[in-house]
């Protein structure tokens, strides 16, 4: 139980000083709000997202409906609000799904080393290989455009870099002289490991995982935009955005509201991370 | 240095294999069979098995890998299901597209990136430099389709300017064809100049804090000499790891751009392919792109011996 | 004998978080032609500053705040701490040289050793670069470093510490500077380079007639090439005077414990001798003398009134209440 309010204590130090910074507290207050967007998204959201008025096809922001309607006369804002919620699940599940694998995978290569740490590697030098962006399309090309299967594929293409960064820690922490001397006295090796490992990587893991979140909610757009991420009616931003092309001319907010809720979702998200790294590890910072 | 060079150069082999057997392994997961795609569920058994002789899918898995592969390295990538057309001449057209637009972009990016970012660092803390690192934070969040949807929506709306549709090969007519691609090529590069302003900058700012700067200003020399030769040339280092990772980037992000600007490019033709359902070309471009990316990121690591000269003294670096 | 540097009432300052702290209060020496002045005392005490900031080579945060820094050549005379740009850029490398205490990290990492010394006679002069050859060959061989044409090639990693101090030493020389400023020159090399180093030094000061400014926490060093010494403490100068002074006449008890503690490592009979206590921080200082606190021949007046920097002899200055002559009693 201690250890849980020392971490509730670490992660207030940690927001109020990201509150001292003023370009923490952008971010922390653009994520909020996405989040509650998210959150509250029912709530928020004026109007049903599949609901299409037919009478008010491509009509400018007005009071009923803040942001416009589209080509379908389906209210605009309700679709980004609603879009938030998809952005974020996307996100988080994708970064939890490669955060994890990296760190079992990272645990695995860098404790056994040898055979195991080559295949492992050599897996995760293959993945790199690709341009990001190319691979997550092939895979969800390939499984089937869906939500699902977006969030699988832009886990599997995010978790190089953290196998990478728990691999690393691993292999340091191994060869400090404290694990022979422990090892002296009976420990196991593996509880060694993860007892040093992971308060080690918890601070790179951290603002490895911010910013993988901000670089999943672009590709998920990317994705959506293409056509081939979340699909149709489904409101994803990305997708919203793609939709709007057509109508430039006639009803530019159609491009203008998922636009800069895109952009300021991903901007907070850095802002965020970059902070997050100044505060955990102050001597990066220039 | 050459065993080096040769030593990297080899490792192409072993990624290659890596990449198109996961290419191919993952080509496999797609749900249900290729057959049934292209005829239908109901095809006539005979029908089915003909096809899948003539697509080579009755042998075993490996065999069927192998003899792509085989097929890949003398040049031969197949034919596209739905032209029936050779796909590698086609692949290599369209590079050439893809490949002037990779390069404009990337060169824009430096011109934008590299001088702001060395502003931001030697104006470090003031206004100057919180403009250029807005400037780069932007760079790297706001998604290339999001800026260049904007962006012509802008000119459209401001400017009156349409950006021409119908692409013009470079060598058939210079002044058409740079007018399609001048702006796709700056949108791409913009996006990307932002994370190298900022990797200049922080570059920057580590080498100038080293103690061999002191003896170089000791020695008399003036800032210009100390930035311009000895600084630059130790920050170039990281810097250009990333522009080699950002060509990576750059290769994705024509995808998207293509599409926007129809211009027919390698991007446009995996995008294609995938609507379409056809494996082969799929398959057969996005293996290029990534042998290409591999390719200049061997490139990237060779030109650093020319740049560190502690490089090629460390085995197995 | 005149002197080449004169330096009156130096004060340098560190800005942190917004105020303004001072590292080094005035500080006064001369350095005569031909002459070699010690700085000695612990780390963090100020004498590296003081010595970059001769060369104006102090940035932000710190500045050299006040006081005159002034160089002698002959019938000229040079304000330094406050000469503009284009004036200390001639005389840096050229009159004035540095020699820094971490060989493996002063040279460029992506230059040969020939492309390095042979730049500052790129700077200074108008040779064509056979000549400039001709001499980094000259040098090297001057500072004993063997196969200079093999070794003008090399890269700054290729070579041992020795060799790149000896290289530097080679930059700081080849334009035969009046004066030559070693901040701790030998401390990062092995005991047994660090003799050749120090020979080296020496004799190159002779047959040039340099002079020199040597920092350094080393008495040893000090006794071995210096005639005159500063004892700095807590960014003031504590005691000043001849080696002889120091040595046989020393007037303060912080100059005795560094004695002391030198000649304990010696005996072996004798237990290690240290100073209790840790240096204060800049902005941390009492009223009364800085050093009072460590002190074991402390007065009660020396934790209220700072004692002022007072001669007691011809060329022997000390900042203690105890070697004053001043009134004592409070």
């Amino acid at each position: 139980m201690d250890w849980f309010k020392s971490l509730i204590r670490a992660v207030l130090k940690i927001i109020r000083e990201l509150l001292k910074d003023k370009v923490g507290r952008i971010g922390l207050i653009g994520v909020l709000i996405v989040v509650i967007l998210a959150l509250g998204a029912p709530l928020i959201a004026m109007h049903d997202v599949t609901e299409m008025f037919s009478k008010s096809k491509l009509k400018p922001p007005s009071p009923e409906f803040l942001f416009g309607t589209d080509d379908f006369g389906r209210d605009v804002f309700s679709r980004i609000v609603f879009g938030a919620r998809i952005s974020l699940k996307v996100g988080i599940i994708s970064v939890g799904i490669s955060a994890s694998s990296g760190f079992i995978l990272g645990i695995l290569a860098g404790y056994y080393e040898g055979k195991t740490d080559g295949i492992i590697m050599g897996i995760m030098d293959v993945l790199f290989a690709f341009p990001s962006i190319l691979l997550a399309l092939f895979i969800v090309s390939v499984l089937g455009p869906n939500l699902t299967n977006t969030m699988i594929a832009i886990g599997i293409v995010s978790t190089p870099v953290f196998t990478r960064t728990v691999r690393a820690s691993v292999i340091s922490v191994k060869s400090m002289e404290y694990i022979t001397s422990a090892k002296s006295i009976g420990l196991s090796s593996i509880s060694i490991i993860m007892r040093h490992v992971a308060p080690n990587i918890l601070a790179p893991f951290t603002v490895q995982a911010t910013l993988a979140l901000s670089s999943a909610i672009l590709t998920e757009a990317s994705l959506s935009f293409l056509g081939l991420g979340i699909q149709p009616p489904n409101p994803s931003w990305g997708s919203m955005l793609s939709e709007s092309r057509k109508y430039m001319e006639l009803a530019p907010w159609l491009a203008i509201a998922p636009s800069v809720f895109i952009i300021a979702t991903i901007l907070s998200f850095n802002l965020l991370g970059d902070s997050l790294r100044d505060v955990l590890d102050p001597k990066f910072k220039l | 240095m050459r065993a080096y060079i040769i030593r990297r150069v080899l490792t192409l082999i072993p990624i290659l294999i890596g990449i198109s057997l996961s290419i191919f392994l993952i080509m496999q997961l797609i749900p249900g069979d290729v057959v049934s795609g292209m005829l239908g569920i109901e095809a006539n058994p005979e029908l089915r098995a003909n096809l899948e002789k003539k697509l080579g899918l009755d042998r075993p898995l490996h065999e069927q890998y192998l003899s792509w592969i085989g097929k890949a390295i003398k040049g031969d990538f197949g034919k596209s299901f739905r032209t029936d057309k050779e796909i590698f001449p086609e692949i290599l057209n369209r590079f050439k597209i893809t490949f002037q637009l990779t390069i404009m972009a990337a060169v824009i990016s430096w011109l934008i990136a590299i001088p702001l970012g060395i502003i931001s660092a030697l104006k470090r803390n003031t206004i100057v430099d919180a403009i250029v690192r807005f400037i780069a934070l932007l760079g790297v969040s706001v998604p290339n389709f999001a800026f260049a949807t904007l962006s012509i929506l802008f000119l459209s709306k401001v400017f009156k300017y349409y950006p021409p549709v119908g692409y013009v090969g470079l060598f058939a007519d210079p002044a058409k064809n740079l007018k399609i691609m001048i702006l796709p090529a700056i949108i791409l590069g913009a996006i990307m100049s932002g994370s190298i302003m900022r990797m200049t900058r922080s570059s920057l700012l580590e080498v100038m804090r080293q103690d061999f700067i002191k003896t170089i200003r000791a020695k008399g020399a003036s800032e210009k000499l100390v930035l311009f030769v000895h600084a630059l040339k130790n920050a170039l280092i990281p810097i250009i790891t990333l522009v080699g990772m950002q060509i990576g980037s750059l290769l994705g992000g024509t995808v998207v751009t293509e599409q926007i600007f129809s211009i027919p490019g390698l991007g446009q033709m995996v995008l294609t392919g995938i609507n379409q359902r056809d494996f082969p070309v799929v398959q057969g471009s996005i293996l290029f792109i990534a042998f290409v990316y591999v390719v200049i990121n061997i490139i990237v690591d060779i030109l650093y011996t020319y740049i560190d000269p502690r490089i090629t003294f460390k085995t197995g670096r | 004998m005149d002197n080449i540097l004169e330096v009156k009432d130096l004060n340098i300052d560190i800005v942190d978080n917004g105020s303004i702290k001072s590292l080094v209060e005035n500080v006064s020496f001369n350095v005569k032609r031909k002459g070699s002045l010690g700085i000695v005392g612990e780390s963090g005490c100020g004498k590296s500053i003081t010595a970059l900031s001769i060369m104006q080579l102090l940035s932000y945060p710190l500045k050299a705040s006040r006081g005159e820094i002034i160089y002698r050549d002959g019938d000229k005379q040079i304000e330094l701490r406050e000469a503009n740009k284009g004036v200390m850029r001639k005389i840096r490398g050229k009159e004035i040289s540095m020699i820094f205490q971490e060989p493996m990290t002063a040279l460029d990492p992506l230059f040969t050793i020939e492309e390095q010394i042979g730049e500052v006679l790129e700077i200074h002069t108008d040779l064509r670069k056979s000549e400039i050859r001709k001499l980094v060959l000259e040098m090297l061989d001057k500072v004993g470093i063997p196969q200079p044409e093999r070794i003008m090639k090399n890269y700054p990693h290729q070579l041992s510490g020795g060799m790149l101090q000896r290289v530097v030493i080679s930059m700081a020389l080849i334009l035969n500077p009046k004066l030559i400023i070693a901040d701790e020159p030998t401390t990062a090399l092995d005991v047994t380079i660090q003799a050749q180093i120090l020979e080296l030094i020496n004799d190159l000061r002779s047959s040039y007639d340099t002079s020199i400014i040597m920092i350094t926490h080393d008495l040893g060093v000090i006794a071995e090439t210096c005639e005159d010494v500063i004892v700095f403490y807590a960014g003031q100068i504590v005691e000043q005077g001849s080696v002889i002074d120091i040595f046989h006449n020393t007037a303060h008890p912080y100059t005795r414990g560094l004695i002391s503690a030198v000649r304990s490592l010696g005996d072996k009979d004798t237990e290690l001798f240290t100073i209790a206590g840790t240096v204060p921080l800049a902005g941390e200082f009492g009223k009364g003398c800085r050093f009072a606190d460590r002190c074991s021949q402390a007065l009660p007046i020396c934790s209220e009134r700072e004692p002022e920097l007072v001669e007691i002899s011809a060329s022997h200055k000390s900042k203690c209440w105890l070697y004053n002559g001043g009134d004592t009693s409070d």
